[in-house]
């Protein structure tokens, strides 16, 4: 597969399974949330449902009509938080018990409430009956109460460990994706990249050869068949500069003509083989060196200054007279500039013949008839 | 000018790949067995406590009503064996005479209503409340024969009444005319045995029936077309509870968590699959699926020890005394019946007794 569709699917994967899993997290964290606010009704129903008892008891030992008051406040504030959660909690035992005894409470208090004032027999033990009914029904209210915030607390419990599951699940999952994305990036990416980069060096080190040879059908494969295409024809195209360079060493070894080559610093970066038979054994200490320290500034002295017109891009013409050998050559020099790409001369062809050879060759044509016929 | 190239040997590049892949292959095989091999020994060591002591036996004394529904689960889905007991189940027709039978050794653990535990501390004191098992506001009802001029409640002036004395469903009628302003001394309470409510439905020799389920559900059958339920909004919360014989309080603890976990069980059966459970039921008490359902419907089902619990047997020992159903005048402490280790040790959050 591509790397690029490799990196684009898991990217694709992670964004599906980051937003999959943001839900989830974002649910369990608002149910956790409402169980929260669940819990908190819960205590307040419970410190409600306290007081009720203690007004129930109040009322009966003293009958003030403040407690009775107050007794049916809060026994309202009850039933409005219990029918606020209503549609949460319809099901729950605790819950729907509460909810019962709430709504069937105040009846039984009203009754309570008008039998204190007979005084007959029956009231009074109607009386006692239905206050023992109010107080034991609103300890069972306080405990249906606990029990139902015990369930939402057990709820919240566990939403608490969804969370922490899910929160615990990204991390795994976004986790293990790096961790596979990473293996990927390393034998995908960079153990090939690692691999090109040594073969590049190997090659520029010169070592001949060095190939790839990727099956792999991703972008780093064809890099890989590209740089082995690339060595190739640079192998091919280095043997035949070569094969030149050996035809043009042939040719100007063998001509009866000094050539050498200056840079523009007046080293000496090639001399033919005729530099040898002029100026003997010490002509293979040529190259490499500056022309003035290898040939002497004596037999430089004459060439300076074509030299220098020659680096302005002069074509020159002197004479020079070079000792070799123990012999005096007199040679006619010429100084040709070596223009860059730029324009710019960046080295000197320096060309020498033999004066007297060029001279007689000179005299031998004027002597000749003019009219071409043998002397 | 560019050097010379001089011929060397070729030399091909190549990732070791096949070395890191196969090592890489191990690692993860070795790796998830290790985490299988941890996970199954984790879950076998958390997966609940094995049975050490195989087959402890009980016998349970159960009240045939829909209250003793996690009784019959925890027999039908094998959590009693789960838990390691051999529970060896005897019907009985309602509550007091379960306790009865619990006082004459006849079993280990019985299910009763708050009402005979009441009444009979009066008498006795060799028997201890575990733990409240199930409760119910709704399943105590006041049928009644419409043809004798009875639509509601406060037309049962006069009237004869059956139920049964000494039992919930007397204290239920009472305290239901005692809401409407109705002297129970002024109505004739007929003492019936539940398995005779039908009977005397039919023969007319009663004109309501207070009772539980499933009998209130026969005398609605005797009755026809005639039986009406009377709206019993009172705030008779019953509670039915498991009460084991004093002398396997501190004995035979081991026994007494058992049966209590394997009722956890049952009741979390019972919530999770409603249906099945009140399929069992019908099946167990040969109710009607329609009828099982309605039994079940207002019914809690969770273990527990609330204060409620005492609370309501005093103020039924307070009506049992004040209407002179009993001679003494001293109310027993009812906190000496409540025996709350057991269900602390299995459930500490449920008791609320201190």
């Amino acid at each position: 597969m591509r790397i690029r569709r490799q990196l684009s699917a898991t990217l694709g994967l992670a964004a599906v399974l980051g937003v999959l899993l943001l839900g989830a997290m974002l649910a369990a964290a608002r149910t956790q949330w409402m169980l929260g606010h669940s819990m908190a009704r819960a205590q307040a129903i419970s410190h409600e449902v306290s007081g009720l008892l203690v007004l129930t008891q109040e009322y009966a030992l003293h009958g003030d009509a403040r407690a009775a008051q107050q007794w049916l406040q809060r026994q309202r504030a009850i039933g409005d938080e219990l029918e606020a959660e209503a549609a949460a909690y319809r099901g729950n035992p605790s819950f729907e018990q509460l909810r019962g005894l709430a709504k069937a409470l105040p009846e039984v208090f009203a009754r309570w409430q008008t039998v204190r004032a007979d005084s007959s027999a029956f009231a009074a033990r109607r009386r006692e009956m239905l206050l023992d009914q109010i107080v034991t029904s609103t300890q069972a209210m306080s405990d249906h109460a606990h029990q139902w915030y015990a369930d939402v607390a057990a709820e919240r419990g566990q939403a608490e460990q969804v969370f922490m599951g899910l929160s615990l699940l990204t991390v795994l999952v976004f986790g293990g994706l790096l961790a596979w994305l990473g293996r990927g990036m390393r034998r995908r990416v960079l153990q090939p990249l690692e691999g090109l980069v040594s073969a590049a060096r190997a090659f520029g080190r010169g070592e001949s050869g060095v190939r790839l040879n990727s099956a792999e059908d991703d972008e780093l494969g064809e890099l890989a068949r590209s740089f082995d295409v690339m060595t190739t024809l640079i192998e091919e195209r280095g043997a035949e500069l070569g094969r030149t360079e050996r035809q043009l060493r042939a040719v100007t070894d063998n001509l009866p003509v000094l050539i050498a080559y200056l840079d523009r610093n007046r080293v000496c970066r090639f001399v033919n083989a005729h530099f040898g038979h002029v100026c003997g054994p010490v002509a293979e200490t040529f190259l490499g060196r500056a022309v003035d320290d290898a040939l002497g500034a004596a037999a430089w002295a004459p060439l300076r200054v074509p030299f220098a017109a020659a680096l302005d891009g002069e074509r020159r013409r002197c004479e020079w007279r070079l000792i070799g050998r123990g012999q005096s050559h007199l040679l006619e020099a010429e100084f040709i500039p070596d223009p860059g790409p730029d324009g710019r001369v960046q080295g000197v062809y320096l060309m020498a013949a033999e004066a007297g050879a060029r001279r007689a060759v000179q005299e031998a044509g004027e002597t000749l008839p003019a009219d071409g016929t043998s002397p | 000018m560019p050097a010379a190239m001089t011929d060397r040997p070729p030399v091909t590049l190549r990732r070791a790949r096949a070395g890191h892949a196969a090592a890489w292959a191990e690692g993860w095989a070795a790796g998830w067995t290790a985490l299988c091999f941890a996970t199954v020994t984790a879950l076998a060591l958390l997966c609940g406590n094995p049975a050490r002591a195989a087959g402890v036996p009980l016998s349970l004394l159960v009240s045939t009503t829909p209250l003793s529904l996690p009784v019959y689960v925890a027999q039908a889905r094998g959590f009693f064996e789960l838990e390691g007991l051999d529970a060896r189940i005897t019907d009985c027709t309602g509550g007091f005479r379960c306790l009865q039978a619990l006082l004459d050794r006849q079993g280990d653990i019985a299910t009763v209503g708050d009402l005979p535990l009441a009444l009979r501390a009066f008498q006795r004191k060799d028997f201890a409340v575990l733990a409240t098992m199930s409760h119910s506001s709704d399943d105590l009802k006041l049928v009644a024969d419409r043809s004798r001029g009875i639509t509601e409640v406060a037309q049962l002036g006069g009237k004869r009444i059956g139920a049964v004395r000494g039992s919930a469903s007397q204290y239920f009628l009472e305290t239901l005319l005692f809401n409407v302003g109705i002297d129970p001394r002024g109505v004739t309470i007929v003492d019936l045995a539940p398995e005779g409510v039908a009977s005397a439905a039919r023969s007319g020799a009663v004109d309501a029936v207070a009772i539980w389920e499933p009998y209130a559900h026969a005398a609605r059958e005797a009755w026809g077309p005639r039986a009406l339920v009377l709206p019993s909004a009172t705030v008779y919360r019953q509670t039915f509870n498991l009460v084991a014989h004093r002398s396997l309080v501190g004995a035979r603890d081991d026994a007494l968590q058992r049966l209590l976990r394997a009722i956890e069980r049952a009741q979390r059966y019972i919530q999770d699959e409603p249906a099945a459970a009140r399929a069992l039921l019908a099946a167990r008490l040969k109710l009607d699926s329609r009828v099982a359902e309605a039994a079940a419907e207002g019914m809690g089902f969770k273990l527990g020890l609330d204060q409620s619990l005492v609370s309501t047997m005093e103020s039924q020992a307070r009506w049992a005394r004040r209407e002179g159903h009993v001679d003494m005048r001293q109310l027993p402490n009812y906190l000496e019946l409540v025996y709350r280790a057991p269900l602390l040790a299995v459930n500490p959050s449920a008791v609320g007794i201190r």
